[in-house]
């Protein structure tokens, strides 16, 4: 699933190296639009809706965030 | 003419003797009473006056939402200072290119960018103690701030701001929204920029409190902030309302009524966005304002008030002249007739940074001429037509692109568009590229068609295509120079 949710991300922010970042969101490398675009391919490709209280910067700092995040909600 | 003015520091100041123990900022880093931002004011002062800072200097300073930046910011100003505040993480080559082009005597921020000019962390400006002799400067003339704003050109350009143009913008704005010190005003747009940095003006010159956020897609932090500090106002772009209506309905919805207003300004609003808020938030006074860095506030309109006119941006404010030009200058005076809105007030920039011949061509005896397009009612309401150079000429008419948007984004299963002109065999035509969400497919006929009820026949595209993603600036303001 990390591949997968990487290939998104990459389709998404050519430029931005997400495997090498931890502060993504912190550090302002994916902005408020890219954020959407992520959320709206990830309900998408995994079938999940990615509730309000989610959409924080914990969870969008890394590849390994967002793919928890997609994991836990699909266990939900 | 409005009464007496008062500078940003003066204000702070009369706080400070009469409501001492009120929040003026909360933020990440921290709370600053009046009494306490007032102190670490004058200690920041103090600190620029031992490193050589007078009147007329120029600090450089990085916009971080913390109450750290608030001190520095009005300590600046307290010196007599001229402050330019840059953008949040921003590059140290891009630091160093600003403070080289306004000749900075002082860099203040996170990390020394090492470009040879003498720097300062905000912790050490803040901890000085030496604090005899300084007394806030009335307003003046002078120039007291420069804000790099992405023009039209795509160069940045410093706006130039006066103690006294900031002195009348909070003495206009504020009455217009009722501002007083039981606002507690969320600032989640960048304070570099006018559209954050006017809202924290405003704040502190009203006695309110000041709640700074770094950005509103953090919407979990978003939401518990608001709650957290009794957040009753907030300014929000039509983007991060757009974001709060897309992700987050329900939640937003909640805030009703505990938000006394929500202003909007900055870029043109789509009416399907605006007629969605105004139903979701009945109890909040919804405001959409005009006006720019370079002219301050111009008119405010009440939009979610029983009989309001969605579209319309209100009367200009007292002390606010406004005409409208044709592209040779020559003045319109028809209600209805499209102009370039021109703007004479005692808000006006003093100028571009080092740009005459920029500032020559649109500053002319006191008016400043926009690259905004705009008609009145016959009531002398203002309204927006959309920006001079976006405007498309099909076949003589003049079609605003967002006029054309706004309609489109009302057809179920649009979720974003641009509308651009194309050469078709006769003459420029209307093309209309479109972002559908997953539940619908798209169909260029029925997006036509939902057009079609809300606009003249000119104004429906005639070719409909799909797209993956609508271009955007940094900003998100949308990106049309590229389909130019």
């Amino acid at each position: 699933m990390r591949n997968q949710v990487l290939e998104i991300l990459s389709d998404i922010a050519p430029s931005v190296d997400f495997e090498s970042s931890n502060t993504l969101a912190d550090d302002g490398l994916i902005d408020s639009f890219t954020i959407v675009n992520i959320i709206a391919e990830l309900s998408i490709e995994f079938g999940v809706s990615v509730p309000f209280e989610e959409i924080s910067n914990e969870n969008f700092n890394s590849l390994d965030s967002i793919t928890a995040l997609v994991q836990r909600l699909m266990n939900e | 003419m409005i009464g007496t003015v008062k500078t940003l520091p003066q204000h702070i100041l009369d706080h400070a003797l009469r409501i001492p123990d009120k929040s003026a900022v909360v933020a990440d880093d921290g709370r600053f009473t009046y009494a306490q931002l007032a102190q670490k004011m004058f200690a920041v002062c103090s600190a620029l006056r031992q490193r050589g800072i007078s009147a007329g200097s120029t600090v450089v300073s990085v916009a971080s939402h913390s109450i750290e930046y608030v001190a520095v910011c009005y300590g600046i100003h307290l010196a007599g200072a001229v402050h330019v505040p840059v953008e949040n993480r921003v590059p140290d080559n891009r630091l160093a290119e600003i403070a080289g082009a306004v000749s900075a005597e002082l860099i203040v921020g996170p990390s020394d960018p090492q470009c040879g000019v003498p720097y300062s962390t905000a912790k050490d400006l803040l901890s000085c103690s030496n604090m005899e002799g300084i007394t806030a400067l009335e307003p003046s003339d002078l120039c007291a701030e420069i804000l790099y704003t992405t023009g039209t050109t795509g160069k940045s350009k410093g706006v130039m701001i006066s103690s006294s143009s900031l002195a009348h913008y909070v003495a206009t704005a504020n009455p217009s929204f009722g501002m007083n010190e039981d606002t507690v005003f969320l600032i989640c747009t960048p304070l570099n920029h006018a559209g954050g940095l006017r809202r924290l003006h405003m704040s502190m010159a009203a006695g309110s409190t000041a709640v700074l956020l770094d950005g509103v897609y953090n919407l979990k932090k978003f939401f518990s902030v608001i709650n957290a500090n009794g957040v009753n106002a907030t300014y929000l772009p039509p983007a991060s309302i757009r974001l709060l209506l897309s992700l987050a309905a329900s939640e937003f919805k909640k805030l009703d009524g505990c938000l006394d207003f929500i202003y909007t300004a900055s870029a043109p609003f789509p009416s399907a966005d605006m007629e969605t808020i105004s139903a979701m938030l009945t109890k909040t006074r919804l405001f959409q304002g005009y006006g720019s860095s370079e002219t301050g506030c111009v008119s405010n309109y009440h939009y979610n008030a029983p009989g309001a006119d969605l579209t319309c941006l209100g009367r200009p404010h007292k002390g606010v002249q406004v005409r409208l030009v044709s592209e040779d200058g020559a003045l319109i005076s028809d209600a209805y007739t499209s102009g370039y809105i021109s703007v004479k007030s005692p808000m006006n920039m003093l100028g571009y940074h080092n740009e005459p011949e920029l500032t020559d061509s649109i500053l002319k005896d006191g008016w400043i001429r926009s690259n905004d397009l705009g008609y009145f009612d016959e009531q002398g309401r203002l309204f927006f037509a959309g920006r001079g150079d976006d405007v498309i000429n099909v076949g003589g008419f003049k079609v605003a692109p967002t006029e054309v948007e706004s309609a489109a984004l009302r057809c179920p299963g649009v979720k974003d568009c641009i509308c651009i002109g194309f050469q078709a065999r006769m003459g420029t035509a209307l093309k209309l590229l479109v972002v559908m969400d997953e539940d619908h497919a798209f169909n260029a006929k029925t997006v036509a068609a939902a057009i079609r009820p809300h606009l003249e026949p000119y104004k429906v595209p005639s070719v409909v295509e799909q797209i993956d993603e609508v271009p955007r600036t940094y900003n998100g303001k949308i990106n049309r120079k590229i389909f130019r």
